[in-house]
């Protein structure tokens, strides 16, 4: 398989994750027009998502930084 | 020595990849036609609905969700395990984690998916998304076991690099999926410290992930006026039995695969006797919850909160309540507080016996709740059908599967964690008791002198 190929595919599956990680933040956004809708208090929803929404971009953010620090190192040693 | 040359010393960690006995397809074999016959079960309940099951009024809960609560509890085996073993620079972790993090992977997404077959009508499971109600625990669930599986499977992988570029480097079979895998790790400083960082940032993220995990499945039941389940403890409870079952779950697991691919020069006595003196923690930690709990319950008497307790204690489930009390306390405590006994197999013996006893207080929550509601129901009874034990059998062979699977691809102790305690462990651990001592003040000193020593 060319170099080429395997980095397209890591690319793709490194994408994943965001996707993950944007869509729970649509979910969440989604979730709270629902309750804002339904008059239903907004403090529960707020908070959840707040944290929810910053766990998975943080672990997005770490793999992304893993990935790219691991590649970037790689072409430094060649 | 070059990179790539570290291998060799560690041949015996490759060996399971590269080496299939016969047995082991033997027991692929089986285990494969117990998972079927679970798929069948749930093809059988898609189409007769839950009747299939032996849930009925007012028991609206049983089997799955026992099975998911237990089957969740185990994956804090791992993660939480192995980061706050990372955390803590226990050095024993060393051929631990890897095995713990990989029970984590598996048993959550087994776990997960037990709602979904609770629900007896999965496409139900998109009313969630659609319409579901952020105050609501069961939504709350779902986030957090969804960010704990994401989490655990990024803390599995990240650390794993190192050991998916030395099997790229030993070239073979798979070589490209390890060339994806391994993101271009050439052991480089730069890449293991970008690696180092990675991985201190996720442990710490994991523990309140895995503990946040465990108190909201308390709280679906804890939120709730039930009698026996209204409990302020309950969150700190569940996490306790979740560690519980967790480390008795992957000292079963590192004795099994141990003997069978003969890890022993790896797993020693000594991990063993560690792990048994944690169990051995944890159980008296869970006993004290559990005398608490139902403590406050019989001092109370109230008469809803008592039908529940003596329907535990004298009634219909006893002999489940007291086979829990003597599968917790009484048979790990008798083996672990003795010298004598807390040897591998008897600390096998214990976890066995803990891995049952906290199943059954899973049962124990959740069933004698529901058949003596507060509203004035008769007494329910439940019996599980065959479909739904033969869906709980078919998640117990797709994690044995899941982990032998695993073990033909990756290998189960981690390499790299090896060579580098043998490497830098014994300078390090020698630093660091020093500091310890009394008359020692700046760690450069310390570690000069050493340095000299060695």
């Amino acid at each position: 398989m060319k170099d080429r190929t395997v980095y397209i595919i890591q690319l793709i599956t490194l994408s994943f994750n965001w996707i993950l990680a944007v869509s729970v933040t649509w979910w969440f956004i989604h979730l709270v027009t629902v309750a804002d809708e339904l008059n239903d208090t907004q403090t529960a929803s707020l908070s959840i998502s707040i944290v929810a929404i910053t766990v998975f971009w943080i672990l997005a953010g770490v793999l992304s930084y893993v990935f790219f620090s691991l590649h970037k190192h790689d072409e430094e040693a060649e | 020595m070059s990179y790539q040359d570290l291998h060799d010393e560690d041949e015996a960690l490759f060996r399971p990849i590269y080496e299939t006995s016969r047995s082991f397809y033997v027991v692929v074999i089986v285990l494969t036609a117990v998972f079927l016959f679970g798929v069948g079960c749930y093809i059988h309940q898609l189409f007769y609905g839950l009747g299939a099951t032996g849930m009925n009024e007012p028991v609206s809960w049983a089997f799955y969700i026992v099975d998911f609560v237990f089957f969740i509890g185990i994956s804090h085996a791992g993660t939480l395990i192995s980061a706050i073993l990372r955390l803590s620079k226990a050095e024993w972790r060393r051929p631990i984690t890897r095995m713990a993090e990989v029970i984590t992977g598996i048993v959550l997404a087994i776990g997960g998916l037990h709602p979904v077959i609770d629900l007896g009508r999965p496409d139900r499971i998109l009313h969630l998304f659609e319409r579901g109600r952020l105050q609501s625990p069961l939504l709350w669930d779902l986030t957090s076991v969804t960010a704990y599986f994401t989490a655990s499977t990024i803390y599995l992988y990240v650390p794993m690099i190192p050991d998916i570029a030395l099997l790229r480097d030993r070239g073979g079979k798979l070589q490209n999926l390890y060339r994806i895998l391994a993101w271009g790790y050439k052991g480089t400083p730069k890449q293991k410290h970008a690696l180092e960082r990675a991985i201190n940032i996720l442990m710490v993220m994991v523990i309140p992930i895995a503990v946040s995990v465990h108190t909201i499945i308390a709280w679906i039941f804890g939120m709730t006026l039930q009698p026996g389940w209204h409990s302020t403890i309950f969150g700190p409870y569940f996490v306790v039995g979740a560690i519980y079952s967790g480390i008795a779950a992957l000292v079963i697991v590192m004795i099994v695969f141990r003997k069978i691919f003969h890890f022993e020069d790896y797993l020693k006595e000594i991990h063993f006797k560690y792990l048994g003196t944690l169990l051995l923690v944890v159980s008296l930690l869970w006993t004290y919850f559990t005398f608490a709990e139902y403590l406050t319950t019989f001092y109370g008497h109230e008469p809803a909160e008592m039908r529940v307790f003596l329907y535990k204690f004298a009634g219909g489930y006893a002999p489940f309540f007291w086979l829990m009390v003597f599968c917790n306390f009484l048979l790990p405590v008798i083996i672990l507080s003795n010298k004598k006994t807390k040897t591998i197999p008897g600390i096998l013996v214990a976890s066995i016996g803990v891995v049952l006893g906290m199943w059954l207080e899973r049962l124990i929550i959740i069933i004698p709740t529901l058949a003596n509601p507060r509203l004035p129901y008769p007494t329910g009874i439940y019996i599980p059908s065959v479909t739904e034990i033969g869906i709980f059998a078919a998640g117990m062979s797709a994690f044995i599967l899941g982990f032998m699977g695993f073990s033909k691809l990756f290998p189960l102790i981690s390499i790299w964690e090896t060579k580098e305690g043998r490497q830098h462990s014994v300078h390090e651990v020698s630093v660091r008791l020093r500091e310890y001592l009394p008359g020692q003040r700046e760690e450069s000193g310390v570690e000069a002198s050493v340095k000299a020593e060695l």
